[in-house]
């Protein structure tokens, strides 16, 4: 169970990155976050 | 030092080892940014090096569009399944914050009934804040928003908030009744660490929340030698967490059972 949950997790950040989701999430954290602050 | 602090320290240097950031007012821009830390570290700090994983989670699961966020779900489903809570205990920078306070020299409010049953609380924030209200604004508007980083998130406002509007004048303009109602939030919670052993990560953290649920599936953690164990409690009495048993939801796996152990049946397990 516990080995099948870490095959589907690499699977998904496999597949996330494939997909651009570094590229999401690097697009969000290089920009200040207004909202994080409290002003967006 | 023990090991546990000495790792607490070293972690939260490296997640914010960009130190020309804390004198410019300037957030790193590096790729490091798009790779998610295990623990709870807002990614406009200016000594970020890495992103949050729940704010790259709600941004992810609906920012300029909606979709299902393969690459964070994985990391988090990941760290999870490696280090359980240990990730709170032991590579929090928000969780070594609230400890630190809880050394001050203050009366303290004990872990009782009402401790246990507000953990539940931290269910409910994940559920409406992190997963729900970022779909809302995107259906309503076009846009999601990370509505746990806005409204709730109190490592926001102490790292990146109030650090980055002491450094940039500009910032300063754009405040409003937000950012004192988020100052109001991370000002109590503050003053709960004071007399409370780390009440964020007990009540309100939806990190928290999501490694819990790996607890006992984890490589790494604390496990019970029920041979050995005589059910004493002592164990339990000692715990500063909410938990009900060794190593369950609550356990951040700080150790402090392990040592009053008298008959020495808990341990740190590792690996498979």
């Amino acid at each position: 169970m516990r080995k099948l949950l870490v095959l589907l997790a690499l699977g998904c950040t496999a597949y996330g990155v494939y997909t651009g989701g570094v590229a999401t999430v690097l697009q969000k954290a290089t920009f200040i976050c207004l909202e994080c602050i409290g002003i967006g | 030092m023990d090991k546990r602090r000495l790792t607490q320290l070293v972690s939260a240097i490296a997640y914010n080892a960009n130190v020309s950031g804390f004198v410019t007012g300037k957030i790193w821009q590096g790729s490091s940014k798009g790779i998610c830390v295990p623990g709870l570290n807002c990614y406009s700090c200016p000594g970020a090096l890495g992103a949050c994983p729940l704010g790259s989670l709600q941004s992810s699961l609906a920012g300029m569009v909606l979709r299902f966020p393969f690459y964070v779900f994985g990391l988090l489903l990941l760290f999870g399944l490696l280090l359980g809570r240990s990730i709170c205990g032991w590579l929090c920078p928000f969780g070594l914050l609230q400890e630190l306070l809880y050394k001050v020299p203050t009366p303290k409010l004990r872990k009782n009934a009402w401790t246990r049953k507000l953990t539940y609380v931290k269910y409910g924030i994940s559920l409406i804040f992190v997963l729900l209200l970022p779909i809302v604004y995107y259906l309503t508007t076009g846009v999601g928003s990370p509505a746990f980083c806005k409204f709730i998130c109190p490592a926001g406002t102490l790292e990146a908030g109030w650090t980055l509007t002491t450094l940039n004048q500009s910032l300063r303009q754009g405040l409003g009744a937000l950012f004192i109602w988020k100052s109001l939030v991370a000002a109590c919670i503050v003053i709960l660490s004071l007399i409370m052993f780390r009440p964020f990560c007990r009540f309100l953290c939806p990190l928290g929340a999501w490694y819990g649920l790996f607890n006992t599936l984890s490589f790494f953690g604390i496990t019970v030698d029920e041979a050995k164990c005589t059910h004493c409690q002592a164990c339990l009495k000692v715990c500063p967490m909410d938990c009900h048993k060794v190593g369950d939801r609550e356990c951040i796996n700080c150790g402090t059972c392990k040592k009053i152990c008298p008959e020495q049946a808990i341990r740190f397990k590792r690996g498979v």
